[in-house]
């Protein structure tokens, strides 16, 4: 009986051991540099440095991301976990992968020991301001051997965001901004969020500076106190324009009374999150803002621009629309 | 009442106040919000302030009665998994984006009565009449809808549907608004006129079954009515507020503290829990231009009070 069990034990820690095991075999060409990202703004700076054909595998929140999907219509790759489940290190390592792109948690040392024990090399990113993100995307390219388109987008940002930022540092009188975000009209941003440093950047003063954490739940009592002369809407809201203007408890505010409500474009995308086409973000709030600032300014020819530059297609040919 | 009218973010002075009975015949006239001032107090701290009154009074009732029923002293109505029932519905309801006006509160109430009906499935299976299998029925059921509500969270999200499905769990009165607060009034007003007219035959149940066998009171079925009713009412409350804890818990002890078991103490209770529950939820709105979950700081209050009353009054 005692051996019976002795070995019934062994044949356990047998199947334990070999179901765990990974296939290390490498099937790509050394050349070619195998990335997995482990959340969406990065995967997204990948597409933008000319990255898609090296993934190989994504998170699953990129997984079903409108702009992977039409720059990338036949990718076969898999979604392995999200900063909000967690990740399968042992999927990751299966994938046999050159660069792992990680969140910030305060998991995310021990993933990067074990996956640096791997011999993979990983880098952290956590793009919550303007210099971050171009940190960031820096990094991320040196990472991935694209350094040059690295370098190209960064002066490109710059670039624009010189020019939006010479457009409005004259103004004197600063509108009012009440950014809603991803729970509804009222839900907003905090100050440590990349949609306050949008704001800012483009000339709004953004009523939520001093709010902490993430996405605030505030009063409407709160909003009408605040009275905005501008309200905007991330497009991945449950609320959008019309429910805005049709509330009728928001019906005193400036901002509703003057129909200065507008939702962050596009369908394909979210420019107000952090990641290379929040620069687009940037634009269309300082253009939506102060439009006599920023009369020049052809926003689908400056954003079809940008997407041929970073992602080789033009924003219409993606089937993108504001 | 009058201090919460003038607590919030929104400064109000007193031609406010003068203005506001003819403001109130337009609104009734014309359907529409003329003053900012008029929006504060009428559409959105009244019927806040009502909605706080019935939900205190309503969760404080609950849990005098099954601590009644129970004979134990730490009896509240989660006991039988109300909570956890609605809070997976309405988490459910968010991540299936129903486009059903309401549904949050329609699978909210659903789930949570559901769970109830599931405990006492249960317990009729196990054949045994004594009260402490309903609780251990309970217990199954709570950790059941907690391990599916983890599901729930685990799929949603992490940008809208998490965040509000954590939100709701955590308990708030900003969804109050003119229909859900009167229907919850009238509600609460009739099911309070019931318990207070059942509150001697729910005494006599609290003391002794034999007793209350000999007086020709059916028990087991009496105990299943009330608490089924008990259930509805928290059902209803939690489905348009979230899970509001301890109020439940502590609002009896306070009440049986003061007013010892004179006749009136379920009417007692729930006056104690409507006001309590509306200068909570005067400082959850009032104090930070965020609003703080309601549920929050009925725990943080409810917890100390629970252990005054255990180690200086040694009332439980």
């Amino acid at each position: 009986m005692r051996c019976r069990i002795i070995v019934f034990f062994f044949l356990i820690v047998f199947l334990v051991f070999t179901t765990g095991c990974v296939n290390n075999e490498k099937n790509h060409q050394e050349s070619e540099i195998r990335i997995v990202t482990t959340y969406s703004p990065a995967t997204d700076m990948v597409l933008s440095l000319s990255g898609k054909d090296n993934l190989v595998a994504v998170d699953d929140n990129s997984i079903k991301s409108d702009l992977l999907k039409k720059l990338h219509p036949k990718h076969e790759l898999i979604g392995i976990g999200s900063k909000k489940n967690g990740i399968n290190i042992e999927q990751i390592i299966s994938l046999n992968p050159d660069v792992v792109i990680l969140y910030p948690t305060n998991d995310s040392d021990d993933t990067m020991e074990q996956l640096e024990h791997k011999g993979i090399k990983v880098v952290k990113i956590n793009p919550e301001t303007m210099d971050l993100l171009k940190h960031d995307i820096f990094m991320v390219g040196k990472a991935i051997g694209k350094e040059k388109e690295a370098n190209e987008l960064i002066a490109y940002m710059n670039t624009k965001l010189d020019d939006v930022i010479n457009r409005v540092k004259d103004i004197i009188n600063k509108k009012n901004i009440y950014l809603a975000g991803a729970r509804g009209v009222l839900s907003t941003c905090s100050g440590s969020f990349y949609q306050h440093e949008i704001i800012t950047l483009a000339g709004g003063y953004d009523f939520a500076e001093y709010l902490v954490g993430g996405w605030n739940e505030i009063s409407v009592e709160q909003l009408v106190n605040w009275n905005p002369d501008v309200i905007i809407t991330v497009n991945y809201s449950p609320d959008n324009v019309t429910s805005i203007l049709d509330n009728q408890l928001l019906s005193s505010i400036k901002a509703i009374n003057e129909g200065q409500v507008y939702e962050i474009p596009s369908n394909i995308d979210s420019w107000d999150l952090p990641k290379p086409s929040s620069i687009l973000g940037i634009l269309w709030m300082g253009k939506t803002l102060y439009p006599d600032k920023f009369t020049d300014i052809d926003l689908m020819k400056e954003t079809n621009d940008f997407y041929t530059k970073f992602y080789g297609q033009t924003f219409e040919e993606l089937g993108g629309t504001f | 009442m009058i201090i919460s009218i003038l607590s919030g973010r929104f400064r109000l002075n007193i031609n406010d106040f003068i203005y506001f009975f003819p403001q109130l015949l337009d609104y009734f006239k014309t359907g529409e919000y003329a003053t900012p001032s008029f929006t504060i107090i009428f559409g959105i701290r009244l019927p806040r302030i009502i909605l706080a009154i019935s939900i205190g009074a309503a969760l404080s009732i609950a849990g005098l009665i099954f601590q009644q029923i129970f004979k134990n002293p730490i009896a509240s109505p989660d006991i039988l998994g109300v909570s956890s029932g609605a809070s997976f519905g309405a988490a459910l309801a968010m991540i299936l984006a129903f486009n059903i006006p309401h549904s949050i509160q329609l699978f909210s109430f659903i789930f949570g009565l559901l769970a109830v009906l599931i405990a006492y499935m249960i317990k009729k299976i196990s054949k045994n009449d004594n009260i402490l299998y309903l609780v251990l029925s309970g217990i199954i059921v709570s950790a059941f809808f907690s391990s599916l509500l983890s599901a729930v969270k685990y799929l949603a999200d992490p940008y809208q549907q998490l965040p509000s499905i954590v939100f709701w769990t955590m308990g708030g009165l900003y969804k109050a608004n003119w229909s859900n607060t009167l229907f919850c009034l009238l509600l609460v007003l009739l099911l309070g006129y019931i318990f207070q007219k059942l509150s001697y035959k729910i005494s006599i149940l609290s003391m002794d079954e034999d007793l209350a066998k000999t007086m020709g009171i059916n028990v087991s079925r009496l105990r299943n009515s009330i608490l089924i009713l008990t259930s509805f009412m928290v059902a209803i409350c939690v489905s348009i507020s979230g899970v509001i804890g301890w109020v439940a818990l502590i609002i009896p002890h306070i009440s049986r503290l003061i007013f010892k078991n004179d006749k009136g103490l379920t009417i007692y209770t729930g006056l104690i829990g409507a006001i309590s529950l509306v200068l909570i939820d005067t400082v959850a709105r009032s104090l930070t231009p965020s609003e703080i979950p309601i549920g929050i700081l009925t725990s943080l209050i409810g917890a100390p009070i629970l252990g005054y009353l255990i180690i200086v009054k040694k009332t439980i």
